[in-house]
């Protein structure tokens, strides 16, 4: 390529760095937004699987709690069944 | 698994197979006052479908808010375009000229007289990413102005929203705008009305944040960050007019002016729009994310009096 | 109803108690007066390694606004200290009247203690930096934008110094949020009066267009405080 076209495109090159990195952090930026949403969303989806287990353990919400028997003492079966199966 | 989710269930016919948990919870579970009880927002969500409504899909999908519905396509579509908007920029765009060269040459089809510029090219994108924090600051203060209004919870938690929308866009600005200055005018800042402007709207907006985690009362948090960001919407036009009409002796004046050819408006145009839907898409999603945190929140604690009991 | 007072009685019976209270202790005054030549002295430091031969005129006007941001700051955060110590917010809340003829009350009295301060400041600032050189003859037009800055600076000032009163880290709060939001009307400010201290070549295009854009700052700021007040304060 002659001097003129070589002057022409002198400052693509140069310039090179400077876009992939303002491209570069865009990205960056834009994931790591979305990261840290599915981030939240984990940890709310686990405490919410917490809360099932939870539930699924503990004896009803409306039983007294003074009536509430030991958990070792609920029968295995009667509380599946009622759960659901 | 699935044991637990039937159990959970209960008051509810088993013909709902394929629901996500999310929209299910018994009554006495019913999330504190934060969603909205207007029905008709612009764009928010009416809140949770109620535990009573009907149980079919079909019923529960239209029980859902029109703007997650079509989130999907929403966010396919701001990729899309925002992809092919970067494609447009590099292949389809002209290369803008820069300074002078002596002689002519032919280049493709046109005469060619000055250095042609490959850094413009982050134009294609600053621009959009701009005017879209720009428009996610006036969300938010609409937001917040509306709490002002209603002192409904819902509209505070969508104010946040918007404004941590507008510090990933500002921040975004910022980024591309310093490469851009750093190569054009070989520093890292110049004091010009631009940057200047958005530097002050980037520390608002931390700011706002700051205000936010420095309080703990739910009213009186929601209350002064909506007069904060109602302030800021007012202030950041006012910033850039200021700093760009008072003549300044001594700093370089960077204004772009200059009309778009067709091809770099077409470009820009397809670029801004992806954004804004990207935007919004993220802006949904956060919003779904909290609202699910919160619901996750109140039925920890009002498991945790029960059991406490 | 006869024996309601109006809203400008309420408005002079506030203003009347922080005068009285400030004048009788002079506690804010003295303060904010003692750092405002603290700063001075600071600015002393920064710049006493400057050549002989540099002119200090060029950013007068800028350390001249640098003061005075700094020290309403500390007279902002001083403003609502007093209230809160005794209590004494809660009764005026009692009192059946437009929150905003409160906040108008408490930009008055700040800004009329800013004021004072400036008063004081600008001689000595005079005293410390201005007599190596030579300002302008128009220097004395300092005034007007001086008067629209401390005029904005207390309307905004007010506004925020109510919602950080009860917030954690108060004083540092204060300024995370006021230094931005005032950016524009300093920026404006310190323009305005660095044209007409310097005093070169179209000065008063620029004076004029400064002035125009701090006083219209100015008015949005004060009226949007005064729609706001009523939310902050009865949060």
């Amino acid at each position: 390529m002659n001097d003129l076209l070589a002057e022409i495109y002198s400052t693509i090159i140069p310039s090179a760095p400077y876009l992939i990195a303002a491209y570069a952090l865009l990205l960056l930026i834009f994931f790591g937004y979305a990261f840290s949403i599915m981030r939240n969303l984990k940890k709310a989806e686990t405490r919410l699987a917490f809360l099932e287990q939870t539930l699924a353990e503990r004896p009803l919400l409306d039983k007294m709690p003074a009536d509430r028997p030991p958990l070792d003492n609920i029968p295995a079966d009667e509380s599946r069944q009622a759960n659901g199966g | 698994m699935k044991e637990q989710r039937n159990m959970s269930r209960k008051k509810t016919p088993p013909s709902a197979k394929a629901r996500p948990f999310t929209h299910d919870k018994p009554r006495i579970l019913r999330e504190p006052a934060v969603h909205n009880q207007k029905a008709q927002q612009p764009t928010g969500s009416s809140g949770q479908p109620p535990v009573t409504s009907a149980q079919s899909p079909g019923a529960f999908m239209s029980a859902i808010s029109w703007p997650d519905k079509v989130l999907p396509v929403l966010l396919a579509l701001g990729a899309f375009l925002v992809t092919a908007g970067f494609l447009m920029a590099f292949l389809f765009a002209a290369p803008v000229n820069g300074a002078a060269v002596d002689g002519v040459e032919l280049i493709g089809n046109s005469m060619v007289s000055n250095r042609l510029l490959l850094s413009q090219k982050i134009f294609y994108f600053h621009m959009p990413v701009a005017l879209v924090s720009f428009a996610a600051l006036a969300f938010a203060g609409y937001f917040s102005l509306r709490y002002l209004m209603t002192r409904d919870q819902g509209f505070d938690l969508r104010a946040r929203v918007g404004m941590e929308l507008a510090l990933v866009f500002v921040l975004a600005t910022m980024a591309t705008g310093e490469m851009w200055t750093r190569f054009e005018w070989g520093v890292w800042w110049t004091w010009d009305p631009r940057l200047t402007t958005y530097l002050i709207l980037t520390i608002i907006v931390i700011a706002y944040f700051v205000l936010r985690n420095a309080i703990d009362e739910l009213e009186r948090r929601a209350t002064y960050a909506a007069v904060i960001s109602i302030i800021a919407l007012v202030d950041v036009p006012i910033c850039y007019m200021t700093t760009r009409l008072i003549p300044s002796s001594i700093h370089p004046v960077v204004l772009r002016e200059g009309g778009m050819s067709a091809d770099m408006g077409l470009t820009v145009t397809v670029v801004m729009v992806g954004m804004l839907l990207t935007g919004f898409s993220l802006y949904r999603l956060r919003l779904r994310q909290l609202r699910l945190s919160q619901r996750v929140e109140a039925i920890t604690e009002l498991l945790h009096d029960e059991v406490a009991r | 109803m006869a024996g309601r007072p109006s809203a400008f009685a309420h408005y002079r019976i506030l203003i009347g108690k922080d005068l009285r209270r400030e004048f009788r202790s002079k506690e804010m005054l003295s303060s904010m007066g003692i750092y405002a030549l603290l700063v001075l002295i600071v600015y002393g430091a920064a710049l006493a390694q400057t050549e002989r031969a540099f002119d200090i005129l060029q950013m007068s006007g800028g350390l001249f606004w640098a003061l005075v941001i700094f020290t309403s700051l500390l007279g902002l955060n001083r403003s609502f200290a007093a209230e809160k110590e005794q209590g004494s917010l809660e009764g005026i809340l009692l009192v059946p009247m437009d929150r905003s003829v409160i906040f108008l009350a408490k930009a008055s009295s700040n800004l009329l203690f800013l004021l004072i301060v400036e008063i004081i400041t600008l001689p000595l600032f005079y005293f410390f930096f201005l007599t190596l050189t030579t300002p302008a003859p128009s220097s004395w037009l300092l005034i007007a934008p001086v008067f629209v800055g401390t005029l904005g600076i207390a309307g905004v000032g007010t506004l925020l110094a109510t919602i950080t009163a009860n917030t954690r880290g108060r004083d540092v709060m204060l300024a995370v949020l006021f230094i931005p939001l005032i950016f524009p009307l300093l920026y404006a400010c310190a323009a305005a009066t660095s044209a007409v201290l310097i005093g070169a070549g179209d000065f008063m295009q620029t004076f004029s267009v400064s002035l125009a854009l701090a006083g219209g700052y100015d008015l949005i700021m004060i009226l949007i405080g005064w729609a706001l007040y009523d939310f902050v304060i009865s949060a």
